[in-house]
């Protein structure tokens, strides 16, 4: 299979997503075709500053996959998600707006006449992964952590306040799951940069919350989430966690090393918890 | 025109006061109008719909011999009838009359005095242009049957139904619980007084069912509607009870040996159990248990049991009772079929579901009732009591995700609910709510009354009730979080226990009861009333009348002025006596007719048949609604809708544009 | 030189759209002088001679308001005319002419805003139209 992959600006920057997401890829026989000349999707500033910029600079992204003959865009960030998603939303109820954006897009050398479906690398995963590929990992507790924008403001995934496919995800490839009620809690999300004290005890009440409730280990499907959980850790609010990716998880599944999964790069080591879960 | 006489029109141009006139020039109008064919006098007045207005028209039609007239003023639905009977007052067929809308569709939505003018003129011209078509037409006076049909047995039914057999008709109450009572008999105490529910509810539940003039049928629904106003055949299913009335002595042994006890209880909103032959509450009326069919052993799993029948020492069981249809003839019908609360599940940041100390109002109401699961002490489920009690108002309500609307009794139920949690429990209780809405006698004192108590206040929506904590002292409890919108604080609050104050929604079924009556529904599903200030109760559909919650969300002393209200509107139709049929019914032309039968099918009424002999279509004027679908089928033009003619609307169509 | 306002005809039923334009009248929410209403007692009723009588006596767009699906006054009249008007619609583009110059709503009892927009955006559209051929050509 081949997908038309987005990474976004976080996707090689972090703990291991880039390392993880191409190795479960590569063992699944899916090809990722990343978007050549990708930019910054917007994320959320772009649409309260301008509304016709901010859909273009996504559906720029909208047009080279048209002219890559793929119908759906694949990313891994949730913000990606939820940006890409918005203004193919917009795109398709506003006409106007449609035609405005083809200009601009026109000016750039390209054209679009058709808007791509948006999809989150979870779903991908979520039909390709194979049920319990290993046994090995099945006491493992993991509290699944899904941040803000996955399933909010748009609820296509699951409902927006409780969500539960990541936890009905990772039992099903052969993990232990912990109930929680930090699923969709606020880790600061980019803010962290700006107001550190403020975002490290939002992230620091989330790990708290997880790590009550028994896990072992805590699972993100966020760039931002993941980094913001792991380095709130640094201090002394919190308890020691190992905060990893879906994807790392998944390959943990398929039998791949964690240093293939870039689970090196994690700052609270998972090495312990998952050499003997 | 088949008429001997030749048309002499009068055309009355109202001012309305200032609410036509000055935006329409009157004057203009009425000018215009003397100078179109068959004219013989146009005027102009401040208010025709006054007695020396009307008495202008009736003067007129003696003084100048006018046999047609037109008003140009308000809408027909507003002075049509009283026009009308000018009209007849004066010798005239009532029929020999056309409105033209020119306030409400003319002055009021037209910027432009100019443009306000000349629409009025073309309305008046056309309306001149149809009422020269018009035909006498008659209407019959037909018996009303003097006996009525309440649907719904709640606090709004059994009102309704009591005031019409005092009166002296014959009521017939329909339910579909087992009991009588609806969500009156679920409350403890009411607001703001606090007397006790049960002792003002459970005496009228047994006036009801002592009542020479009312006939209950419990455990029942509304199958079919036929008929018209004064004139209605219902059928209603009598469900199995799978127990005899007659023979039953209410003695309850039935529902001690059951042994399918761990049944969750409907009425005690599943915080108990029940057997599956039961009754929803001890003080149920009537006092007869039920089977329900799916959770007993011998009706539902086909298996053996039959504890309750090898017990009751009456004989009263029978398996092998099957649904029972009645036919019941009645003049009027009062829909009263309530509301349901909102199931907060789908509102996931609440945790309703998920956190155990989470309740909806009306679970709290059954834990703090004598007869509920807990003989009325405010416990948590461990039977500890709670320390902090938080109380969410608006959940479903006032919300553009969910209902829009206030469900108008939950600051005040809720506010009762701290009241009693001070005085049961002593427990600290804080109030979140976005405004406190307490319109009503005694209401906004009692609002005062809980301050005063200590109850805490916080303006803001509950963002999220989550099991999360910031000191470990308050593991295991919840937590409240909102924005206090006074102060421009988060409040992250520890508690016990939170209540969600949910709104009212429409009962289910409302939607098929509102098909079945012909009766139309809101945006929000509650039934619609003719006129929201002058006719509250009254429906568009002749000799159907609302009662209580079905129409909108109120409070028990409204429901109850309301469900009075509707029993006078029934008991004015019934003493009455007659009702005038309507004239504007569907006609066939036998000599157009060519027997292709289109209309039948388009009849929704079956009101058409066909005559063998002739080879013709018939109505059955007695059917016939006057809708018009067979006119608009017919392929020859025979059928026509008196009053609606093709002449006649082609007249008004000619001078309208 | 006088700007062009178009000439149109609305068909409503009683039940629902008529009491919509009364209410958006007592709630005075204005709307373009050049709508003219008749009042019928269901959309059921309307024949496709009075569309087509509209139109041959001049008028530029024909509007029909009726009963949301299932509120019908009289259990089912609208949805009748929603396939009757369907009929009418395709008649207006087989011999010529744009099908856009009739429309057919729902609107509710309740819905005066709703009545206000509907009325609004129809005299903009037929007004985007120009005027109508039909009373002309039909006369050749």
């Amino acid at each position: 299979m081949r997908i038309c992959f987005y990474p976004g600006c976080s996707y090689a920057s972090t703990a291991g997503y880039k390392e993880s997401t191409e190795a479960v890829c590569q063992k699944l026989g899916i090809e990722l075709v990343v978007i050549p000349d990708w930019n910054c999707c917007g994320a959320t500033v772009m649409f309260g500053e301008n509304k016709l910029r901010a859909t273009a600079l996504a559906a720029r992204h909208f047009a080279l996959t048209q002219a890559m003959g793929f119908e759906e865009i694949v990313t891994g960030c949730n913000a990606c998600y939820a940006t890409l998603g918005k203004a193919a939303r917009l795109l398709n109820e506003d006409a106007e707006l449609f035609i405005k954006t083809k200009d601009v897009l026109q000016a750039l050398g390209l054209t679009l006449d058709r808007i791509p479906k948006i999809r989150h690398l979870f779903e991908i995963l979520t039909k390709a992964m194979p049920d319990a590929p290993s046994e090995r990992y099945r006491s493992l507790s993991v509290g699944a952590y899904y941040g803000c924008q996955l399933t909010r403001p748009h609820q296509f995934l699951d409902k927006g306040g409780y969500p539960e496919i990541l936890e009905t995800f990772l039992e099903r490839i052969g993990f232990a799951v912990t109930d929680h009620s930090a699923r969709t809690q606020c880790c600061g999300a980019s803010h962290a940069v700006i107001y550190k004290d403020e975002c490290r005890n939002l992230s620091a009440r989330i790990i708290r919350e997880i790590s009550d409730k028994g896990a072992q280990i805590i699972t993100t499907i966020c760039p931002l989430c993941q980094f913001n959980l792991d380095q709130a850790q640094t201090g002394d609010l919190t308890p020691r966690i190992p905060v990893t990716y879906f994807t790392q998880l998944a390959g943990l599944a398929l039998g791949l090393s964690a240093t293939s999964l870039g689970m090196n790069k994690l700052l609270v080591s998972a090495e312990k918890v998952i050499s003997r879960p | 025109m088949s008429d001997q006489t030749k048309p002499r029109i009068g055309v009355y141009v109202c001012h309305c006061g200032m609410n036509i006139a000055p935006k329409v020039n009157v004057e203009d109008v009425a000018a215009h109008a003397g100078t179109l064919a068959h004219v013989v006098v146009a005027r102009d007045y401040k208010f025709m719909c006054s007695n020396p207005g009307q008495d202008m028209i009736i003067n007129d039609i003696k003084s100048l011999g006018l046999n047609r007239v037109v008003v140009a003023s308000c809408s027909p639905r507003m002075h049509e009838k009283t026009f009308r009977n000018a009209v007849k007052s004066a010798g005239l067929n009532p029929y020999y009359f056309q409105m033209a809308n020119v306030r409400e569709q003319v002055s009021w939505v037209t910027h432009d005095s100019m443009d306000a003018t000349e629409k009025a003129k073309a309305l008046t011209a056309a309306a001149v242009s149809r009422v020269f078509f018009h035909q006498p037409l008659s209407t019959r006076e037909v018996p009303v049957i003097k006996s009525m049909l309440v649907v719904g047995g709640g606090i709004a039914g059994m009102q309704s139904a009591l005031t019409c057999a005092n009166a002296g008709y014959q009521v017939y109450l329909v339910e579909r619980e087992p009991s009588i009572g609806g969500h009156m008999a679920k409350f403890d105490k009411t607001f703001p007084t606090l007397d006790c529910a049960a002792c003002i509810m459970t005496p009228k539940m047994v006036d009801v069912l002592q009542h020479p003039n009312i006939t209950l049928h419990t455990y029942s629904e509304v199958e079919k509607v036929e008929g018209f106003i004064g004139n209605f055949q219902v059928t209603v299913k009598k469900k199995p009870r799978y127990v005899d009335m007659e023979k039953c002595t209410g003695c309850g042994t039935c529902m001690e040996k059951c042994p399918s006890k761990k049944i969750s209880s409907e009425f005690n909103e599943g915080l108990s159990f029940r057997t599956a032959i039961f009754t929803p509450f001890p003080q149920a009326v009537p006092n007869v248990p039920v089977i329900d069919a799916v959770n007993c052993i011998v009706l539902g799993k086909n298996k053996k049991c039959g504890a309750c029948a090898k017990f009751c020492e009456t004989k009263a069981i029978d398996f092998e009772q099957k649904p029972e249809f009645l036919t019941l003839d009645v003049g009027a019908i009062i829909a009263a079929t309530g509301f349901q609360a909102v199931n907060p599940t789908h509102l996931e940041p609440y945790g309703y579901g998920r956190f155990p100390e989470v309740y909806t109002s009306l679970e709290f109401e059954r834990l703090n009732n004598a007869t509920g699961p807990t003989s009325g002490k405010m416990v948590m489920k461990n039977g500890q009591i709670p320390e902090r009690v938080a109380i969410v108002h608006c959940v479903g309500s006032r919300d553009v995700r969910h209902k829009k609307y206030c469900s108008r009794v939950c600051c005040m139920y809720s506010m009762k609910f701290a009241h009693l949690l001070r005085e049961k429990t002593g427990a600290e209780v804080w109030e979140f709510y976005i405004d406190v809405r307490s319109p009503g006698k005694l209401y906004e004192e009692f609002y005062n009354r809980v301050q005063e108590e200590g109850v805490r206040f916080v303006r803001g929506r509950v963002a999220e009730i989550t099991d999360m904590t910031d000191d470990p002292n308050d593991k295991g409890r919840l937590t409240v979080v909102a924005e206090s919108t006074l102060t421009r604080r988060t409040v992250r609050l520890p508690v016990d226990m939170v209540i969600l104050s949910v709104g009212l929604e429409p009962a289910p079924g409302a939607e098929d009861l509102g098909r079945l009556l012909g009766v139309s529904r809101d945006g929000d599903g509650w039934f619609t009333e003719l006129h929201a200030k002058l006719a509250p109760v009254s429906t568009p559909m002749n000799g159907i009348f609302l009662a209580g919650c079905c129409q909108g969300p109120k409070d028990i002393p409204d429901t109850v002025a309301q469900a009075m209200g509707a029993a006078g509107e029934a008991i004015a139709l019934l003493s009455r006596g007659m009702v005038t049929t309507q004239a504007e019914i569907s006609h066939i032309d036998p000599d157009l007719c060519i027997g292709c039968k289109s209309c039948i099918g388009a009849c929704a009424y079956s009101a058409i048949g066909f005559d063998e002999a002739r080879r013709v279509a018939v109505v059955n004027e007695a059917l016939c609604k006057g809708c018009g679908s067979c006119a608009a089928t017919c392929p020859s033009s025979s059928a026509s809708v008196d009053h609606f003619t093709d002449r006649q609307i082609m007249g008004e169509l000619e001078r309208l544009v | 030189m006088s700007e062009y306002k178009p000439k149109i005809v609305a068909l409503v039923c009683n039940w629902c759209t008529y009491t919509a334009a009364d209410l958006a009248g007592t709630s005075r929410l204005s709307y373009p002088a050049e709508i003219r209403m008749i009042r019928l007692m269901c959309t059921g009723m309307i024949d496709q001679k009075y569309i087509l009588k509209a139109f041959l006596d001049g008028a530029d767009g024909v509007f029909i308001g009726g009963c949301h699906p299932g509120d019908c006054h009289y259990i089912d009249g609208n949805i009748k005319a929603e396939k009757r008007i369907g009929g009418t619609r395709n008649l207006l583009s087989q011999f010529g002419f744009e099908p856009d110059r009739l429309a057919l709503q729902w609107i509710g009892a309740s819905e005066g805003p709703e009545f206000q927009h509907n009325m609004t955006a129809f005299v903009e559209r037929i007004t985007a139209l120009g005027p109508s051929q039909v009373a002309d050509r039909m006369i050749l």
